[in-house]
């Protein structure tokens, strides 16, 4: 008998482009909150972004498909990427902003030559988080609605633990980074 | 004219009041950390609104409270050198350049960053990142990018001149320079004008000499290196004789006579730590010597400090500490001439 590996190729459709539209939509939205203070925005980017909104979908959703997937995965991915752009964005240098300001630079070419130059990793560490834990969500919300083989399952897993294993060497790579500018 | 008469609220406990004009040489700005300086700058450069105020560049109004004038830094004539590293990291020297020269045409840009990787001995290091070019590198190439614009007034914060760099930076730019400095020596060598700015408020301003010799306050005095500072009674006005005594806690001090005061004036006596003399006990008398107990000795480079008990602090040369021989039994000399006497 032949594995149904079919879970296995719909989890990673729906993780790939939850992951790649949170890193296009959030870091503009995230550059321009990172220079206001609004704590409940923050609060309420926070919730969402600790709702398993794929699993809640598939019990909530009756014609659960891979679109409807997609969309509840970005209800926690963008907000999930924003908030950690939106962090990065803060820890930029104020004397380089200062020296693009006293250039001329507008917010928009100071998003584009620093900002994202500089911490945009932030942003794709964060897609790569979202990308393992949208493929688990996915996963387990296939279970609930219908059957998952276990070597699918098992590939699943897998990939997540990858995953979870890029992003941390993604932060500590930033934080070697930032160490070492810190330290000229 | 140049002035800057601005006013900014940052905290309940903090606010930048100044009103002052800059004159056509280098202002130096005198203030410990959290005085104000670096706020005081960047109001000017259009990096900080005032709450209110006026702030004139030749005539020109950069900023009017009341008349809702706010130009945008680029547009104030002014070039900015931070007290901070600031150069992009991600870019090389030239092209850190090339950003800051963006709003210029094509030709012109190239012009101006070719002749500021000129002025400023950047050849070598143009194609490096700012990581991998010396501090001193980085520090000319923050100064050409400041310049690049070839503003009317620089503002520099801080950021670790010398000599030989106001030196190459008079040679391309004649302008007036705000400077942020703690460095008094350096403040007054190269300033024609100084203030001494203290919690947000000029204190004191003039020839650097005059505010160096001259403290008006006792804030002034301390922001222009006076360490020692006691506040004391005049207990004696004899004009004829040109003199007053003062008493200041446990010892008294001769000073000449003191005009425009009374007797029981408060007032408070400054010395620089250099001008104290310290003596072996069995030198010949002389006026103004006091008793101390010397506290600790400190090692410098080219000299030595001694701290007694009071709080009084000397500095001696190497060979003045020499001849002291056994310093457990010194005297003080608190020489007249170098006492300032302060309202």
């Amino acid at each position: 008998m032949t594995a149904d590996w079919s879970p296995l190729w719909l989890s990673l459709r729906v993780a790939l482009l939850v992951s790649v539209l949170a890193l296009v939509v959030a870091p503009l939205p995230a550059w321009w909150l990172a220079r206001r203070s609004w704590p409940a925005v923050t609060l309420f980017a926070r919730f969402l972004a600790s709702v398993p909104a794929v699993i809640v979908a598939s019990l909530a959703v009756p014609a659960f498909t891979w679109p409807v997937a997609v969309a509840a995965g970005l209800v926690r991915a963008v907000p999930y990427t924003l908030e950690a752009c939106r962090t990065a964005f803060q820890s930029l240098n104020p004397g380089y902003v200062k020296a693009a300001r006293m250039a001329g630079a507008s917010d928009w070419r100071i998003f584009w030559t620093l900002a994202l130059p500089l911490d945009g990793r932030a942003a794709l560490r964060a897609a790569v988080e979202v990308f393992a834990e949208t493929i688990l969500e996915a996963a387990v919300a296939r279970w609930i609605v219908g059957r998952l083989s276990a070597p699918a399952a098992g590939a699943i897993l897998l990939t997540a633990l990858a995953g979870h294993a890029l992003a941390l060497w993604l932060r500590r790579e930033a934080g070697a980074i930032a160490e070492g500018q810190g330290g000229r | 004219m140049t002035g800057i008469r601005v006013k900014k609220l940052v905290s309940a406990e903090f606010a930048l009041e100044a009103d002052f004009s800059l004159g056509p040489g280098i202002t130096a700005l005198i203030g410990p950390p959290g005085a104000g300086k670096t706020l005081l700058l960047e109001t000017v450069a259009g990096l900080a609104t005032p709450d209110e105020g006026r702030i004139l560049l030749d005539d020109a109004i950069l900023f009017d409270g009341q008349a809702r004038v706010n130009l945008p830094p680029v547009r104030r004539g002014c070039g900015y050198v931070s007290q901070a590293d600031s150069l992009f990291p991600h870019r090389t020297l030239r092209q850190n350049l090339e950003f800051a020269a963006r709003r210029f045409a094509r030709l012109e840009r190239h012009r101006r960053v070719a002749e500021a990787i000129e002025h400023f001995t950047l050849t070598d290091s143009a194609a490096l990142r700012p990581a991998d070019a010396g501090a001193a590198e980085r520090l000319r190439c923050s100064i050409a990018r400041a310049l690049i614009g070839e503003p009317v007034l620089l503002l520099a914060d801080d950021a670790g001149f010398d000599g030989a760099l106001f030196g190459l930076i008079r040679t391309h730019f004649r302008g007036p320079i705000l400077l942020a400095a703690r460095d008094l020596d350096l403040a007054s060598t190269a300033a024609s004008e100084m203030a001494l700015l203290d919690h947000g408020r000029i204190v004191q301003r003039g020839a650097p000499r005059t505010v160096l010799d001259q403290p008006a306050t006792a804030e002034a005095a301390r922001l222009a290196g006076y360490e020692n500072l006691w506040q004391g009674t005049i207990a004696t006005l004899d004009r004829a004789a040109n003199l007053s005594r003062l008493e200041c806690g446990g010892f008294a001090l001769s000073v000449p006579y003191l005009p425009g005061h009374l007797r029981g004036d408060r007032v408070w006596v400054a010395i620089r730590a250099a001008a104290v003399r310290p003596r072996r006990a069995d030198s010949p008398p002389a006026p103004n010597v006091i008793p101390v107990e010397l506290v600790r000795v400190a090692w410098r480079a080219q000299s030595v400090r001694l701290e007694f008990a009071g709080p009084i602090v000397a500095e001696v040369s190497l060979s003045q500490f020499a001849a002291l021989g056994d310093n457990k039994s010194l005297s003080l000399e608190l020489p007249g001439e170098s006492l300032r006497v302060i309202p």
